[in-house]
């Protein structure tokens, strides 16, 4: 009897669903709207090809390139993102993190060494880490410093640059100092009100769940925005050919505004920018430089996630001055070291 | 976004992953020592997929149909939707007709390069164009060595053709291209064909660091033979 009647239930849905669209057993609407681009994907196989489009093939090549890149570090990022869901309480971070900023905001950049990451993992640990209860201006330092100064990141730089030691230096020590100047900037302006960041606790049965559901979330999410900015960087590398680069190379201030400019654009991973940037020898160390410092901590892709993840409101505000303080750090250390 | 349509939507980006690098096809986007974090990651995808189906399927209607996630997130089918229908190949001559050649860096210590004793020799073209630009010691004149790369027919290469490898530190986006060329013999190839080519270096007049050296790094051609796939990555690593 007890069958009987959930084969009646599952009919019911059923029929329901083709009359007037009513909640059936798992809701249809959402994996067709999966399964259709994939089925439309699958018709145009071979044909896009016949097409013959140069520019269409390239666009694609880096397009995926860059979700296939990131991929695995968001994958890392939101698993982390997760287990500080699931074990990471508001008391716990309490004890652990200092209460005045001023030692908050350096300790969190100090914490950015020892995550060998690229920036689209960051932000979600980063969002995770504020909703179990960390202050938003240390987290925010989290996020700046972690792809910029990893041991990865500096092993890629020297091997780029071998004949520039202090290079290496001058990126650790100016992308430091943007993210404590940035994270200390923030607390004192006190806009955390500007940020929106997903405070939803999920409150699973078990801290499995509470891990799983977090992690799918935060990657389903911030995956999300990365696409968006995959797809930008994409179109704009294939806009901005790197050659066309040369009528600026011989003046000071305006390679700087460019390489902060295509630092943003371009959205290359920070352990990859500083090959492109070796690539490119007609122009200053310091230029350069800026490339490298501005990249980690503000491009495209990141824009797009954290306004996304903290809201476009507080983006709109933390990407300009972000911007600015990295530019001005690197152009002060590429004085001082090259 | 549902949990039945997340679990969905994360399975067929699991799938994919888990998909183009087991056949390959992961080595035209990224550096091949990216293999195992990326069959890690599509095995991630695949198991929080799982696990919202068996949450899915224990859970009643109405929980089923309170969206759990944000709508954004169907953006991810993009990248999945492309690898199916256009298929993207490897950066090859439409790339590195926009991109200036690599430049190799100037080595701290003079190089002393100890070559195979026997001609010809295999050699990475990122060796090859190093050695040729920065080795004073000219250990690579009149030796003949094997290298692989995609032909390019370039015009400003009168008789002969362009010889490209990209060097991908990271991923496809970062590629640049290493050009040499080859000179000698016209082409026989079209563009984009890989080859196997037994080249010798044509030592410049002027040096290439000089403002009136020459564009490219200029070999004379040996033999060269067309081969059907990349070997191992398309793409040379500076690593």
């Amino acid at each position: 009897m007890t069958d009987m009647s959930l084969v009646d239930d599952v009919h019911e849905h059923e029929h329901d669903h083709h009359s007037h669209d009513a909640p059936s057993r798992f809701g249809v609407v959402g994996p067709i709207m999966v399964v259709a681009p994939l089925f439309v994907a699958l018709l145009a196989r071979g044909r896009v090809g016949a097409l013959d489009a140069d520019a269409l093939r390239l666009w694609s090549t880096l397009f995926v390139s860059i979700t296939v890149q990131a991929l695995p570090f968001l994958a890392l990022g939101v698993v982390l993102s997760g287990l500080i869901a699931a074990f990471v309480s508001p008391e716990l971070v309490e004890r652990f993190v200092p209460k005045r900023p001023a030692l908050a905001v350096p300790a969190a950049g100090v914490a950015g060494l020892a995550l060998p990451g690229c920036e689209c993992g960051s932000v979600p640990i980063a969002g995770r880490l504020m909703s179990a209860g960390t202050p938003p201006a240390a987290a925010l330092t989290f996020l700046l410093a972690a792809p910029a100064i990893n041991p990865v990141v500096l092993v890629s730089t020297a091997v780029a640059f071998p004949g520039d030691r202090m290079l290496v230096l001058a990126r650790f020590l100016a992308s430091f100092v943007t993210a404590v100047a940035v994270g200390w900037w923030w607390s004192r302006r006190g806009a955390d009100n500007l940020i929106e960041v997903d405070g939803h606790r999920h409150d699973g049965p078990s801290r499995f769940l509470r891990f799983s559901d977090t992690a799918s979330r935060d990657l389903v999410h911030a995956g999300g925005y990365l696409v968006v900015g995959a797809a930008a960087a994409a179109t704009l590398q294939l806009v901005i050919p790197r050659s066309a680069l040369d009528v600026v190379a011989d003046n000071e201030l305006l390679s700087i505004l460019l390489f902060a400019a295509l630092a943003v654009l371009l959205s290359i991973c920070s352990e990859a920018d500083a090959f492109v940037a070796a690539g490119l020898p007609q122009f200053s160390l310091t230029s350069r430089l800026v490339f490298l410092v501005v990249g980690p901590v503000i491009d495209l892709k990141l824009v797009a996630m954290q306004s996304g993840v903290f809201g476009r409101r507080f983006a709109m505000v933390f990407a300009p001055v972000t911007l600015v303080v990295a530019t001005l750090s690197a152009v002060a250390f590429g004085q001082v070291f090259l | 976004m549902t949990r039945f349509a997340r679990c969905v939507l994360l399975l067929a980006v699991g799938t994919i992953v888990v998909r183009i690098t087991l056949d390959g096809h992961f080595n035209s986007f990224v550096q091949q020592r990216m293999r195992w974090p990326l069959l890690l990651a599509g095995i991630i995808v695949v198991g929080l997929a799982v696990v919202d189906l068996v949450i899915a399927s224990r859970d009643d209607d109405e929980t089923n149909q309170r969206p759990i996630s944000p709508g954004v997130g169907w953006l991810l089918i993009a990248p999945v939707a492309v690898i199916i229908s256009v298929a993207p190949d490897a950066l090859g001559a439409s790339a590195a007709d926009r991109i200036d050649a690599y430049d190799p860096p100037a080595p701290i210590d003079p190089l002393a390069p100890i070559l195979p004793e026997t001609d010809p020799f295999p050699i990475k073209m990122l060796d090859f164009v190093n050695l040729a630009m920065w080795d004073e010691t000219r250990a690579l004149e009149g030796r003949q060595v094997d290298v692989e790369g995609i032909v390019v027919n370039d015009p400003e290469v009168a008789d002969g053709f362009l010889l490209i490898r990209f060097v991908v530190s990271c991923c496809a986006a970062d590629g640049i291209p290493i050009k040499v060329a080859v000179t000698g013999t016209p082409s026989a190839f079209e563009d984009d064909t890989w080859v196997r080519a037994t080249i010798e270096w044509i030592p410049p007049d002027v040096p290439y660091q000089d403002e009136n050296g020459p564009k490219f790094v200029e070999a004379r051609l040996v033999d060269i033979t067309e081969i059907d796939e990349p070997p191992g990555s398309p793409y040379e690593s500076p690593f």
